[in-house]
């Protein structure tokens, strides 16, 4: 896709389509989306939101605009679906999926996507889907992207058509992550719509089908459907009540019915996840060697004072945290969510520009979606949009435990960063490195600095080294070998 | 998946618990029950299950609905009642005017 420099999305949707190419987005509405954008754009709902930044601004383009934007980059831009208007988008920065959202970040943009619907209600507009992949991060905080989500509502109509969709993709994966321990990420990668209430349903004993919120979000919609006649659609068919009032009152209540469902299935701070005492308690450092770390990091990043930082195995995103108060924008990833769940409070808390994301560096997320084009695989988004990688006590991680050579490490590294390096080279007779080679420390026998440092040198000039006194531990800054130099 | 599974007989779902204690389920049991065909089907439509849900939700919702505007009617009664009376007694000079 980023071959062709063009990648459209938003096929489902009839009512237009979004072009991104050049770091720009725009959007192609057809006539009987237009109505429907203007009318949400001009309610004190969207005013509200936009001025909050949960809502992605949006501007219409005019003929010359389109002219020129075509002029520079052929026809990108074009009307051919039917388009009666192109409206362009503010980016977002850094685009994210529900599979790599900790829940609290999904249960996040439930709550937005709630708070939209029930807003727009007492303006007589309404969202028509309602999927955690109308939403994206800007930092920690959730925008609404989709536009064409919105539209003019049948006063008298007391249905929310979204509400099946809204169980599916927010509910019930936050319920099956909250009671059954399944991490989203494998929830949602291979389910594009969420699940479905008889696959909860299977999971359930019996008392726990019969616990309330089970009961009303898995039971009870798995007995209704196994009474139901398939062939019999008339349930579908819209029911238009006399009286507007009361069709205001159903649909109140059920998206504050989905309200309290949402808070239910809402996550836990939980303190028992692998990592996440990892630097409070079990890690290699002495408060001094830990001090010099942190020292020779923020040294680093105030010496090249880096836009935008990536950094992989965040751990509890300390390093993350110094980086953005440094003012630089960072995606901070791990493949732990418990780490990233407790990282993502914390920013949100502080207002800190850091995007946590659930990532396994030696597994990332792959392209997902129709002809694997419609949602770009971690690796795809990351490609040149760092200035500064942070791999700080990972590398023997992904060497021991996941079994990637240092050449491969390194090189994944270059391709990562388009200026900086600050690695942290963990020698085999350390503890840590120990416990994670299990007996099998032959296999690294051969790792030793002079090995480390020929190999970065392959990509990468050395800045500085710091060896953490008494420690199996030398933290690199490094500058890589490129463009830079031509 | 969790191994509870094989222990449960996916026929027998829609009978009520008979000495349940749950006032909330026993509603819901209530509600299904007498509001729906008994007719198994093998073959469900995904999806079909939280848009009857919703249905249920809305059916609540509407007689929720029916009871408030009661309730507003008859306290409009008794408040028009009271007036009535009010005047009848002559007491209330603010009312004078009617």
């Amino acid at each position: 896709m980023r071959t062709r420099g063009v990648n459209t999305r938003s096929f489902r949707d009839p009512a237009g389509r979004v072009i991104v190419a050049d770091e720009r987005v725009f959007r192609v509405v057809n006539e009987a989306g237009l109505a429907h954008l203007r009318e949400f754009l001009n309610s004190a709902t969207a005013r509200r939101f936009l001025e909050s930044g949960s809502l992605v601004q949006t501007r219409f383009l005019s003929l010359g605009e389109i002219g020129e934007i075509n002029g520079a980059g052929g026809r990108l831009l074009s009307f051919d679906i039917g388009g009666a208007a192109i409206v362009e988008h503010e980016k977002v920065s850094f685009q994210s999926y529900p599979y790599e959202w900790p829940p609290e970040m999904l249960y996040e943009a439930g709550r937005l996507t709630l708070d939209l619907a029930e807003s727009l209600l007492n303006e007589g507009l309404g969202i028509k889907d309602a999927t955690p992949y109308n939403v994206l991060y800007r930092g920690p905080l959730p925008v609404f992207v989709d536009l064409l989500s919105f539209e003019r509502r049948d006063p008298g109509d007391p249905v929310w058509v979204p509400y099946s969709q809204f169980v599916r993709t927010f509910l019930l994966p936050l319920l099956v992550n909250k009671y059954f321990g399944l991490p989203l990420d494998q929830l949602l990668l291979s389910r594009r719509d969420g699940l479905e209430p008889e696959e909860v349903y299977r999971m359930c004993g019996t008392l726990r089908k019969i616990n309330p919120i089970f009961l009303e979000l898995v039971s009870t919609p798995k007995w209704l459907a196994a009474k139901h006649n398939g062939d019999d659609t008339s349930v579908y068919q819209p029911k238009i009540l006399d009286n507007p009032e009361k069709a205001g009152f159903i649909l109140r209540s059920l998206i504050k019915r989905l309200r309290r469902s949402l808070n239910s299935v809402k996550p836990e701070q939980r303190k028992d996840s692998r990592w996440s005492d990892y630097l409070a308690s079990n890690n290699n450092y002495s408060a001094e060697h830990f001090t010099a770390k942190q020292k020779f990091i923020e040294d680093a990043l105030a010496e090249f004072k880096p836009r935008r930082v990536l950094d992989a195995g965040c751990n509890t995103g300390h390093f993350s945290v110094i980086a953005a108060r440094k003012g630089a924008e960072v995606i901070a990833i791990d493949y732990d969510p418990v780490v990233i769940g407790e990282l993502w409070r914390r920013c949100a808390a502080e207002k800190l520009d850091v995007l946590p994301l659930v990532v396994n560096l030696a597994r990332p997320t792959p392209a997902m979606g129709w002809r694997n084009l419609e949602f770009a695989s971690f690796l795809d988004r990351a490609h040149g949009k760092f200035d500064a990688v942070m791999m700080l006590a990972v590398i023997h991680h992904l060497l021991v435990s996941e079994r990637i050579p240092l050449e491969e490490i390194i090189d994944l590294a270059a391709d990562l960063t388009t200026d900086i390096l600050i690695v942290e080279h963990v020698d085999p007779a350390d503890s840590m490195f120990r416990r994670l080679a299990r007996g099998r420390e032959s296999l690294h026998a051969d790792l030793t600095v002079e090995k480390f440092e020929s190999v970065c040198r392959a990509r990468f000039d050395i800045v500085r080294v710091q060896h953490l006194n008494e420690t199996s531990r030398w933290l690199y800054l490094l500058r890589k070998r490129n463009e830079r130099t031509v | 998946m969790p191994k509870e599974n094989n222990s449960t007989k996916p026929t027998q779902h829609f009978v009520t618990p008979p000495e349940s204690h749950f006032l909330q389920l026993a509603v819901w049991a209530l509600v299904f029950v007498t509001v729906l065909p008994l007719e198994a089907r093998a073959y469900t439509d995904p999806g079909t299950g939280t848009f009857l849900l919703q249905m249920l939700l809305a059916a609540i919702a509407s007689s929720l609905f029916f009871m408030r505007t009661l309730r507003r009617r008859i306290r409009l009664l008794f408040r028009r009642n009271r007036k009535i009376g009010a005047t009848e007694d002559g007491d209330s000079d603010k009312q004078s005017v009617e």
